[in-house]
């Protein structure tokens, strides 16, 4: 009886120790090996995606490995339910100078090629609260998934949008599509605000003031002449 | 005879201070595009107008008054 109640005991430990390893390997980011596919059940998918030549050059492989820490640490701070996911060859190592050959730059192309994402523009960060599934990628990029470009952005920036991301899906558990941000139509109070601010603008530049006085001149513009 | 007199020199003062807060709150509201901060340029244009209606009113009602010609 004694054996049975040990037995037990081990069971229910490796149990344990098993679903806190993978809600720990869950909380951090999804390192995707070249055969391995996404994993599932997640709320939302931020993809990573490297289309751009230049950031596979050796001399990129310290910032790739940087931006890879950032992107890392993103997938720290968005909790369980969402995934951040990598596609790398194989397991890498830091400060390696063949960092960017690991890197799935394939499997990120086909990626890059069906949801139509302009590889100059890239890296391509894509939240998507749709499965990202590799084989039926033709059906194009899901509604309502947010892709921003950090090809053109600084450390400091891409730091600022991944901490913006992370707000945005602890707080909503999703993230608004830039564009649909942009073309959302703005309320009547603020479309009559923007009227007032430029009718008055308007009418701040249709006036001069001139001093004539003997001797002292002044001409007085309201707005710089074009 | 009654005539409308004004006190000149308060008016100068009040409407110095008035013009200037209301101008620096025309040229914030006027310097930043509406979409970035409505509710911000909301407050800098109901405070203009509050504050040239308030400036009249003090002035109509306390800067001036009817007084008869002899006095």
């Amino acid at each position: 009886m004694k054996k049975l109640y040990v037995a037990f005991s081990a069971c229910a430990f490796l149990i344990l120790s098993f679903t806190q390893m993978v809600r720990a390997w869950q909380a951090e980011v999804e390192v995707v090996s070249r055969t391995g596919k996404i994993p599932k059940n997640f709320k939302t998918y931020s993809l990573f995606l490297v289309c751009n030549p230049q950031w596979l050059a050796p001399e990129k492989s310290e910032g790739l490995y940087e931006l890879y820490k950032q992107f890392e640490n993103f997938g720290r701070t968005i909790g369980d339910d969402n995934a951040a996911v990598w596609f790398w060859k194989t397991q890498q190592r830091a400060h390696d100078p063949t960092l960017a050959k690991n890197v799935d730059v394939e499997r990120s192309v086909r990626f890059c090629q069906t949801w139509k994402l302009k590889p100059s523009e890239g890296p391509h960060v894509v939240v998507t609260t749709v499965y990202p599934d590799e084989s039926s990628l033709s059906s194009g990029l899901p509604k309502g998934s947010a892709v921003y470009g950090l090809g053109n952005m600084s450390p400091t920036e891409i730091s600022g949008l991944l901490t913006k991301l992370t707000d945005e899906l602890i707080e909503k558990g999703r993230v608004e599509s830039p564009a649909a941000t942009a073309a959302a139509p703005l309320a009547l109070w603020v479309r009559l605000l923007d009227a007032t601010q430029r009718t008055i603008n308007s009418f701040g530049c249709s006036w001069t003031f001139k001093i004539e006085a003997g001797p002292v001149n002044a001409d007085l513009h309201a707005c710089k002449a074009e | 005879m009654v005539i409308r007199k004004w006190h000149p020199g308060k008016l100068i003062i009040l409407w110095a201070w008035g013009g200037v807060a209301v101008a620096l709150a025309l040229t914030s509201f006027l310097s930043s595009p509406v979409r970035d901060a409505p509710a911000q340029h909301l407050v800098e244009l109901v405070f203009v107008l509050l504050a040239l209606f308030a400036l009249s009113g003090i002035t109509w009602h306390w800067l001036g008054g009817r007084e008869s010609a002899g006095e």
